[in-house]
């Protein structure tokens, strides 16, 4: 088994959103490297070692959390087209969004998500919720 | 012309040969019978005939014998000499004509010929006693005529064969008169035979006029009958008979193509050209030659100052009267129904584009809930989250003030995501689809009822909720009015140290299935029940009794849309009592499974 330390992509337009997702990844002292970019364009240039990440050590990463709505291409895209590459079939993908809807929920689960969170308005939960998203997939689960 | 075929029906036949029977037997009967009165006739005219012959024997022997005697007693009779002869030959023929007369009578003509015997042998003595006598020898002469008398002794055998005679005489005549009495019986039971058969028959031909009379008027009435029915159908009807010229027309007919057409008009001069439409004269052509049939042909035809739309229908029909077909053909107008189909088909396509307004406005109301959804709430968790930030950043430096307004903050915004979720529960509500199904409103309430006792502990409530149906509809929706209505009357009733929830059922006039939620809370005004079902419409303080006020705007809206109604009764201070309805079509009727 690789037993590199991966890192954790965070996939998130809102900057006010990632800074407390960052802050509540950090909160669990993992040892992951949180690599945050802002959509999903960007999200695949990591993933395929492309334009600023061309340079990068070519691993993939321990959980990818996608936020659903982000510019240029949304989070349910790049998921999709993780789930088409072998490569990225069994990286670990949740969902984090706003969004209740039951259509957002269905696609999600329908294109292989391993979990959709909503995120808490309250603001205590919200840091439980990330918290325990880092600590469950970067470290409890174990990929192939 | 129709030739006159008689119809040998085998009964006909069967009466013809009775009759034939009935007359002609009696006759034959009696042309025997008089047969054979002529003969017994002939039989008894020859009876009297041979006893008269045998009398006329007797006497000319008589007349020999008494000349003879004559002569011997010396008195001869006057020209005994010269008679003698002439008696004796009549003696014979009369003899022969008894011989002839009895030919073929066994009896009688063994008895003639044995007077015959006698009659030869006595006038053989007589005449050899006539040559005794003209020889003189009277001696001789006597005794020729004692043996005469004594060998030839007729009396006996004449009598026996008048006698014989006598007997079948009567015979004869018994047997005529029988003959005779049968054929005045014969003429009496045919003439009576043929007399029922005149009854019979006179009575058979009254009846048969009778029914013909009958038939006749029957068929006449029918005629005017048909004939009534045809003038009053307002669509115009025709029949058309060879080239498709006019036989009839009816008064709808007339009355729409211009007047009268005569009889024999061709189909196409009709009307002002209304019927000259190639197609259709070649159809209609079609159904008299080989008996297709037309059916609703759409044919545009002019009328003064506008278009008359029609449909043609024609089918091939006999007429009694001709060999030959003849086409009936009727028109509807149609010209009504095309317009309103027009104006249905302009509306139809108008509510379309009304449909599609609707749909497009529920596609932004979509669009525009995900926004709130979404959108909405990431920046109020962002005030939560930098507010809470804050004020870890003021640690120490923080008074109770900034406190307090951090709080408030965090409150605020957890509050209005509330309202946020709500409002997208109602709006959900209104847009997604009612699955039905049979659903158990005991169990429902009760399971309801165990949720709100589980987070209301401590309370003193009593339940009573009984006799519940299974009725047809969203159970997802049904459990949110339990949910609501439970909840409220929980909620409501908190003020009393002992709350009662009565939960009933009954079934209205209509058979709507009616519930009943009663509670002893704080109740209200009934002046603002009107508010009461209105989003986020409260009637009680927050600090008071907590809540959004979406629960019964959601309860009212699921059950509009089940077809069903709310309302309420209620006093302050005293209790309020919801009702609710559900129509008795989206129920299964008799599913009441807990009996109170």
């Amino acid at each position: 088994m690789n037993r590199e330390i991966r890192s954790i992509l965070l996939a998130e337009d809102s900057p006010a959103d990632a800074e407390m997702s960052i802050d509540a990844l950090r909160e669990a002292n993992l040892a992951n490297p949180i690599v945050h970019v802002e959509d999903g364009v960007e999200a695949l240039d990591f993933l395929y070692c492309r334009g600023a990440y061309a340079s990068r050590e070519d691993l993939a990463p321990a959980v990818v959390l996608l936020d659903i709505k982000m510019p240029r291409l949304d989070g349910l895209e790049v998921l999709k087209q993780m789930r088409g590459d072998e490569r990225f079939k069994s990286v670990p993908v949740v969902i984090l969004s706003s969004s209740r809807e039951e259509s957002d929920l269905v696609r999600s689960w329908n294109l292989g998500v391993n979990a959709y969170v909503v995120k808490p308005v309250d603001v205590n939960q919200f840091f439980i919720a990330i918290r325990t998203l880092g600590q469950f997939w970067a470290v409890l689960n174990e990929t192939p | 012309m129709k030739s006159f075929d008689f119809d040998l029906n085998p009964r006909l036949i069967l009466l013809i040969v009775v009759i034939t029977v009935i007359v002609s037997t009696p006759y034959f009967f009696l042309h025997r019978a008089a047969n054979h009165t002529v003969e017994a006739a002939k039989t008894v005219e020859r009876s009297y005939e041979v006893r008269q012959t045998a009398y006329a024997v007797m006497y000319a022997l008589r007349d020999l014998e008494a000349i003879l005697v004559g002569n011997l007693a010396g008195e001869p009779i006057p020209r005994g000499e010269a008679i003698y002869p002439v008696r004796r030959a009549d003696a014979l023929v009369m003899m022969t004509r008894l011989r002839e007369l009895t030919a073929g009578h066994r009896g009688q003509s063994t008895r003639v010929a044995t007077l015959k015997t006698l009659v030869d042998g006595r006038m053989e003595q007589f005449d050899q006693m006539l040559t005794a006598f003209g020889r003189a020898e009277l001696p001789t002469a006597r005794k020729k005529l004692q043996t005469a008398r004594q060998l030839y002794a007729l009396r006996d055998a004449s009598e026996a064969v008048i006698d014989a005679e006598n007997r079948q005489l009567e015979i004869s005549m018994a047997e005529m008169d029988d003959r005779r009495e049968f054929a005045g019986w014969l003429r009496i039971a045919s003439m009576s035979i043929q007399l029922v058969l005149l009854l019979g028959a006179g009575f058979l031909f009254e009846r048969a006029w009778r029914c013909r009379a009958v038939a006749e008027t029957e068929a006449s009435r029918a005629v005017a009958r048909a004939d009534a029915v045809l003038q009053s159908v307002r669509e115009p009807i025709a029949l058309v008979g060879r080239d498709l010229r006019l036989l009839l027309t009816n008064a709808g007919f007339d009355e729409v193509y211009g007047g009268k057409p005569g009889e024999g008009t061709p189909l196409n001069d009709v009307g002002d050209g209304a019927w000259n439409d190639a197609e259709l004269l070649q159809r209609l052509g079609d159904v008299l030659a080989r008996d297709r049939e037309l059916w609703d042909y759409e044919l545009v035809q002019n009328r003064d100052g506008g278009e008359r739309i029609v449909f043609v229908n024609a089918r091939r029909i006999a007429l009694p009267e001709s060999a030959e077909p003849a086409v009936l053909v009727t028109v509807n107008d149609v010209t009504m129904i095309k317009l309103a189909e027009e104006q249905v088909s302009d509306l139809n396509s108008e509510l379309q584009a009304q449909v599609d307004q609707v749909s497009e406005i529920n596609r932004e109301l979509e669009a525009f809930s995900y926004s709130v959804s979404h959108d909405l709430r990431a920046p109020l968790r962002h005030i939560a989250g930098y507010s809470e930030k804050l004020g870890r950043h003021l640690g120490e430096a923080s008074d109770e003030t900034t406190q307090r307004y951090i709080d408030v903050i965090g409150n605020s915004t957890k509050r209005m995501s509330a309202l946020i979720d709500d409002l997208l529960l109602y709006s959900r509500l209104g847009r997604s689809a009612i699955r039905l199904q049979p659903v158990d409103m005991q169990h429902l309430a009760e399971e309801a009822r165990d949720m709100i006792s589980a987070h209301s502990e401590g309370r003193a409530i009593l339940w009573n909720i009984v006799g519940l149906p299974v009725v047809l509809a969203d159970m997802g929706m049904m459990r949110q009015v339990w949910q609501n209505l439970l909840g409220n009357a929980v909620k409501y009733s908190g003020k009393r140290e002992r709350a009662e929830i009565d939960v009933s059922f009954e079934r209205d006039a209509n058979g709507n299935a009616v519930f009943h939620v009663k509670d002893n809370g704080v109740g209200f005004d009934m002046a603002y029940a009107g508010k009461l079902f209105g989003v986020f419409q409260r009637l009680h303080k927050p600090a008071d009794f907590p809540g959004t006020g979406i629960g019964l705007a959601n309860v009212q809206r699921i059950l509009l849309r089940h077809g069903g109604c709310i309302w309420v009764d209620a006093e302050p201070e005293r209790g309020a009592t919801f009702h609710f309805s559900l129509p008795a079509m989206a129920q299964s009727a008799d599913n009441q499974r807990h009996a109170p």
